[in-house]
């Protein structure tokens, strides 16, 4: 087993190597010029830059040469830097990438985690019924639901609520994650918190139940029709115990799995939803950098997001082993 | 909903307009709620109660009707099925693929697969050690009663019969608990181990703790027996017990079966499509074609006096080492569209004797012996003279 993950984990070496090498090319060649768009908002205020200031800002930040080779230098750089543990500084900021992320990080996590929590409470029941009731009302019901929850855009559905619940009904606030006006005391802060995280989460939910719950639909009702299933009721176990022991054990098997594949969504933050919201998370922030051609930034967030994938395969695999007799590990 | 479509026949066979689906799903719909209602609902103990006809069976069949109302129409896979399984005695079923001798051991199971599967009429009256109940009449939650307990099943799968996440010990256990309140872990752990070493497995204790996927098919064979033991049942249910093993572990499972019936005391009804087990194994066959019973007698009366020319054309289709021809014998003809039967005798299109009589009507049981019975016109007048 241990053999197994330090494998693994060589073997993730090498392919974060090529997916930072795709994405420092694929960066340094977007049409997005940072440095450009600082000269023209200095220009647009009536001074003028010189040639000389020109060079040296982009020699400071280092995306003059945009040749084959100075993107390749440009990258051997920025991986160097990384061998010291360090990302590099964030052109927007001015702070250390590291330092941005772990900022904004912690927002979009909980909110995140939250969300994640009640997807998977919510779906997995509903799932469940919907294959043990199927083709019955219940089953109608809850499928035409879900589908309403996924068909509706984040940007739509949020909007309506913050619409809805927070400017018709005033129940909670529309945007941000505290008031000016308020209590800073621990209390407060939780308060004002959940108050404002919410709708956010309640978005979150409600898109993404739908496609857990379906998933849990489908193995619950290919679990249900299997042999063993037939043997648990010739026992003479009653109903509840042969789905809630036998055929949930099995649904386990591919959701327990899908949940560590679920480990980078966890700090990517939602982009679209924290901007509905105005959040301060990372999803915001990586917009930003995105539109601004904040390279370190972006090399750093994609980075860190690619690591998190590449654990998360690691340990769906692992949970794979845990779940399922079946599968050892070599 | 047969008869509409019989009128309409101009169409190509088979083809049905928008309106007749619509109003096989109509009347699909009304019959297997009102079944399903009957199913699920709550009655006193004395509606399903009832009486042996002889003291000396443990299970009788009697006009059992098991219909599955499909999108074509309704077919009936079990279409008035009727013996009787004595006490202490194996009872062969057997017949090709689709004459309903799995669903009739389903239905005795109360297996059938719900809303489209459904017990439309009959008796199943079974012999249990205080009461006798009609399986057939008994509200779905009542069946624990008997399912696993009283009767236990033993499926042609062995490879995927068995819950892959759990082991051995577990899923034997666990019967245990459902039956014997009284069952602690050590005694139920006990109850499984004694069960594994009566069923002939070399390493108990290894097994008890393995997972289903460890252990080959006939070793997974014997632990469904022997979870089919663990409970004491009366009557044990195989449903083609050695369909997916290959032949010597065939022949080990059924020495293991025979065995076992001198060593529990009760009676197996064993399901399959292969004479030379029936020959091996049972006291009593009963022969099915297209959801009904057309000959049942003793072992040596089906084999050596068979009446029926479904039965005699089974005889002869059935592979022997002295025969010099190449190809194997067999019956013409296919079995009839089980959606829309026949009036007369389902055999009829593929008979060699068929008689003027023939045409009529479906041919009633006739007896011949005191444990032989046809259903077949061309004994109708001898069994009028002798009886």
């Amino acid at each position: 087993m241990l053999k197994y993950i330090l494998k693994r984990l060589g073997l993730a070496i090498l392919i974060l190597l090529g997916v930072s090498m795709i994405i420092y090319f694929l960066i340094r060649l977007m049409p997005v010029d940072f440095v450009q768009d600082k000269i023209n908002a200095i220009n647009q205020g009536g001074a003028t830059v010189s040639q000389e200031t020109v060079d040296a800002l982009y020699k400071t930040y280092g995306i003059g040469d945009n040749s084959f080779k100075g993107i390749l230098s440009g990258y051997f750089g920025w991986l160097g830097a990384l061998a010291r543990f360090d990302l590099g500084t964030s052109f927007v900021y001015n702070t250390p990438v590291a330092d941005v992320i772990v900022e904004h990080m912690g927002v979009s996590f909980i909110i995140a985690l939250i969300a994640t929590v009640f997807e998977f409470m919510i779906a997995i029941p509903l799932g469940i019924t919907a294959a043990t009731h199927q083709y019955k009302l219940r089953d109608y019901v809850v499928t035409v639901l879900v589908m309403i929850g996924i068909s509706l855009p984040s940007f739509f559905f949020g909007q309506i609520l913050k619409e809805v619940l927070a400017l018709k009904l005033g129940w909670f606030p529309a945007s941000g994650l505290v008031d000016a006006t308020s209590d800073y005391s621990t209390f407060g802060m939780l308060g004002q918190y959940v108050s404002h995280a919410f709708i956010p989460i309640f978005t979150i939910v409600i898109l993404s139940i739908g496609a857990r719950m379906r998933m849990t639909r489908t193995t619950m009702l290919e679990v249900m029709n299997s042999d063993y299933i037939r043997t648990a009721r010739a026992k003479g176990l009653n109903e509840s115990k042969v789905i809630n022991k036998h055929a949930f054990r099995n649904t386990l098997i591919p959701l327990v799995t899908s949940l560590a594949g679920l480990l980078p969504s966890l700090f990517s933050g939602a982009i679209i939803t924290e901007q509905v919201f105005d959040l301060p998370g990372i999803g915001n922030i990586a917009l930003t950098a995105m539109q601004r051609g904040d390279i370190p930034f972006i090399m750093g967030y994609n980075m860190f997001l690619a690591l998190l994938s590449v654990l998360g395969v690691l340990l769906a695999d692992l949970m794979y082993a845990i779940v399922d007799p079946r599968v050892k590990l070599e | 909903m047969s008869k509409e479509k019989n009128n309409t026949s101009s169409k190509p066979k088979g083809y049905l307009t928008g309106k007749e689906i619509r109003a096989i799903a109509k009347a699909n719909k009304k019959e297997t709620k009102r079944l399903e209602e009957y199913k699920n609902r709550r009655a006193k103990e004395a509606e399903f109660l009832t009486e042996m006809k002889s003291q000396n069976n443990i299970l009788e069949i009697d006009d059992l009707h098991t219909y599955f109302f499909t999108e074509q129409g309704v077919v009936k896979a079990v279409n008035g099925v009727s013996f009787d399984v004595p006490k202490n005695a194996t009872v062969g079923v057997v017949g090709e693929s689709g004459c309903g001798k799995s669903v009739t051991s389903m239905s005795v199971m109360r297996l059938i697969q719900g809303p489209q599967g459904q017990i439309y009429s009959g008796d199943i009256r079974f012999a249990a050690l205080d009461k006798t109940y009609d399986i057939a009449k008994m509200p779905i939650h009542e069946i624990h009663r008997i399912r696993g307990k009283e009767i236990a099943m033993i499926f042609q799968e062995p490879m995927t019969s068995l819950n892959p996440v759990f082991t051995i010990g577990q899923q034997l256990d666990e019967v245990s608990f459902i039956h014997n309140p009284e069952s602690t872990p050590e005694t139920a752990k006990a109850k499984s181990m004694e069960m594994l070493n009566l069923v002939g497995i070399a390493m108990p204790e290894r097994v008890y703790n393995a997972f289903p996927h460890e252990l080959s098919g006939g070793m997974r064979q014997r632990v469904m027996i022997a979870m089919a033991l663990v409970s004491n049942p009366r009557l044990i249910i195989a449903d083609e017990p050695t369909t997916a093993l290959d032949v010597t572990i065939q022949a080990q499972i059924l020495d293991l079966l025979r065995d076992l019936k001198t060593k529990i005391d009760g009676s197996i009804l064993l399901i399959t499509h292969d004479l030379g087990i029936i020959a091996e194994m049972a006291d009593y066959v009963v022969v099915m074609y297209a959801g009904r019973v057309i000959e049942k007698g003793t072992v040596e009366e089906i084999f050596h006096d068979p009446k029926h020319p479904y039965t005699v054309g089974l005889q002869k289709s059935k592979p022997t080492l002295d025969s010099d021809s190449d190809t194997l014998y067999n019956i013409p003809g296919n079995v009839p569209n089980p959606i829309n039967m026949p009036d007369h005798c389902y055999f009829k299109e593929r008979c060699l004797n068929c008689t003027a009589k023939c045409s009529g009507d479906y041919p009633g049981m006739v007896q011949l012996s005191p444990t032989h019975f046809v259903a077949c016109h061309l004994y109708g007048e001898e069994a009028v003279k002798n009886g």
